[in-house]
């Protein structure tokens, strides 16, 4: 069928308009005059060839034309308020914006991760809060972590850690245990040298900030660079 | 000594283990998109806190600016694992504070504002990951880290998101590289929620047989549960790694014992080397000595050979710039010199 308003190209695009009263009216148009009458067409992005399974989850919201459409829509237009990232910016490079687009896009986020985590809520350390002995024994009340199995010789009692009560043992190691093990480690050598040549890159570098303090008269931040500056020399004797 | 040149446990088949923290800053945006300015401020927050952590006096840090670091120390810390190769490419702003020992080392506005990153040698996730958790819980009581309670520590891919944590391990395969067997280990790991990759992380080959294990889920999973499910994986690959050896080597004897001495000779003699076949030969001695070729334990020198053989570590040792022509006639140079070190001892 040919489009109703060139006459010339192959109709592709079906566009059915619904007023309220009336009977549905079907036109049916080729996509340059679709697009030239102002109609969207969404198209199929290119996948992106990055190892994060959200820079492609985009693929999973692809509808074709009318269908769905204004979910889509919808979901384009959605943004994080504090860095104003677009649900679609997202969906492109993988990356979120900020902290808050967790929150912006939880809906959009929660199958995604339902599908490529064990579930969509945290069960591991609380902020500022150290792991306890207890919450090591409490290990067989979670869920058992995905297991696999490589050859047909591994049975379970191999898989079984013997290490388990020892190690509970150990976590009640001091800090102190450990910082004095650490003094016999040896410094490295190459990181002293290294460090050596980056400080007086900085120094010169805020030296440079200085000066340009000083010339637009910002005694301020020139008083602060001063006094870094002394430091890191005090360093370096 | 450091934790890439040592030899520590299950040495045979496990050169090092490494837990990594990734945290954010609240109230700023992820590094990849935010302003400059921006960046260093955040930058300047958590080096300051983190050079005011209690510890020993070898374990204080250094901190280094990308942006006045020359590309070959950068490239010398890549090779020595002590940054990502993202971070080494980074400007003002990105920084890395590492331990003087170098078994810590804290990216700062990498993927994410912190990562940090404890290394050990051997099989050794337990202390690695006591450590990463004791430096973790000082930063998050020393700033505002961004936390929620149904998505845990928030980064800025929702692949780390929950505990932030990925703990992974570097690991010589040579009998399950020469049996063909790796694709198919890769395959059934990553259904498993593993992660195989090459010797320098993500996007590397794997170069002389040394392959990085590390686990992928990282949200609805404890650090512990994480820990745990990993390294029963990791020895269950171990075991079958030892028992296709020794098969491999009583299938014919002769034609192994060939190949580990005939890649001595060339570490030995050999007056040019690339570093795609050094990493094949060091593989080659390091499966000798795993079979018991050699009376002398001598893991540690290939641990050392392999972290300063790279293009920058030669041409550091050389202490100039060097075409590849010279970088492999100097990596040969090095080569013998550090085995007959090694020798004369």
């Amino acid at each position: 069928m040919k489009c109703q308003r060139c006459k010339q190209r192959e109709a592709n695009v079906q566009i059915v308009q619904q007023e309220s009263g009336k009977k549905p009216q079907t036109f049916m148009l080729c996509d340059v005059c679709a697009r030239e009458l102002g109609i969207q067409i969404p198209t199929f992005p290119t996948p992106i060839k990055v190892n994060n399974p959200f820079a492609v989850m985009g693929n999973a919201f692809q509808t074709t034309f009318g269908l769905g459409a204004d979910e889509h829509q919808k979901r384009r237009v959605t943004r994080c308020i504090r860095c104003n990232l677009s649900f679609d910016e997202f969906r492109k490079t993988g990356f979120l914006g900020c902290p808050d687009c967790y929150e912006a896009f939880g809906t959009q986020l929660d199958p995604v991760l339902s599908r490529t985590q064990m579930g969509k809520k945290h069960i591991g350390r609380q902020l500022g809060v150290k792991t306890t002995r207890n919450a090591r024994k409490n290990l067989k009340n979670e869920a058992e972590p995905k297991r696999v199995q490589l050859s047909g010789t591994v049975t379970d009692s191999d898989l079984s850690d013997p290490n388990d009560n020892e190690e509970a043992n150990r976590s009640t190691e001091t800090v102190e245990d450990m910082t004095s093990k650490a003094q016999d480690k040896a410094e490295s050598k190459e990181l002293k040298a290294m460090e050596k040549s980056h400080r007086s890159m900085l120094i010169n570098q805020k030296t440079q900030e200085l000066h340009d303090a000083v010339d637009r008269e910002d005694y301020l931040t020139a008083a602060k660079l001063r006094d870094e500056i002394a430091e890191l020399k005090k360093m370096g004797e | 000594m450091s934790w890439y040149t040592s030899c520590g446990k299950d040495g045979d088949t496990v050169l090092s283990s490494r837990v990594r923290l990734a945290r954010n800053l609240s109230g700023y945006s992820f590094p990849h998109h935010m302003t400059e300015e921006k960046m260093i401020e955040v930058r300047d927050r958590a080096v300051s806190a983190i050079m005011s952590l209690p510890c020993a006096e070898t374990e204080k840090f250094v901190t280094l600016n990308m942006d006045l670091l020359p590309d070959a120390d950068r490239v010398a810390l890549v090779e020595k694992h002590l940054i990502s190769e993202d971070l080494a490419k980074g400007g003002p702003g990105h920084s890395v504070c590492i331990s003087k020992d170098e078994s810590v080392s804290i990216m700062v506005n990498e993927e994410d504002h912190i990562r940090i990153q404890v290394m050990d040698c051997g099989f050794s996730l337990d202390k690695a990951y006591r450590k990463a958790e004791e430096i973790a819980v000082f930063l998050e009581n020393h700033l505002q880290i961004a936390y929620s309670e149904q998505y845990g520590f928030l980064t800025a891919c929702p692949t780390n998101t929950g505990t932030g944590m990925r703990a992974s391990v570097m690991v010589h395969l040579p009998a399950l590289t020469t049996l063909g067997r790796m694709q198919a280990l890769i395959d059934g790991l990553s259904q498993a929620g593993f992660a195989v990759r090459g010797y320098l992380g993500e996007h590397s080959q794997a170069n002389g047989n040394v392959y990085q294990m590390s686990n992928q889920i990282t949200l609805g999973i404890s650090e512990t549960n994480i820990l745990l499910s990993f390294k029963r994986m990791v020895e269950e690959v171990l075991e079958l790694e030892r028992k296709l050896r020794s098969e491999l080597y009583a299938s014919n004897p002769h034609k192994i014992r060939d190949r580990v001495y005939r890649s001595y000779g060339e570490l030995l003699y050999a007056r040019m080397m690339t570093d795609v076949e050094a990493m094949k030969r060091i593989s080659d001695l390091r499966l000798g000595i795993a079979l018991g070729f050699f009376e002398e334990n001598d893991e540690e020198t290939l641990a050392r050979l392999a972290a300063f053989i790279g293009p920058a570590g030669v041409q550091k040792d050389k202490g100039e710039l060097l075409s590849i022509h010279e970088q492999e006639i100097h990596r040969a140079e090095m080569i013998r010199r550090m085995l007959s070190q090694k020798k004369s001892q």
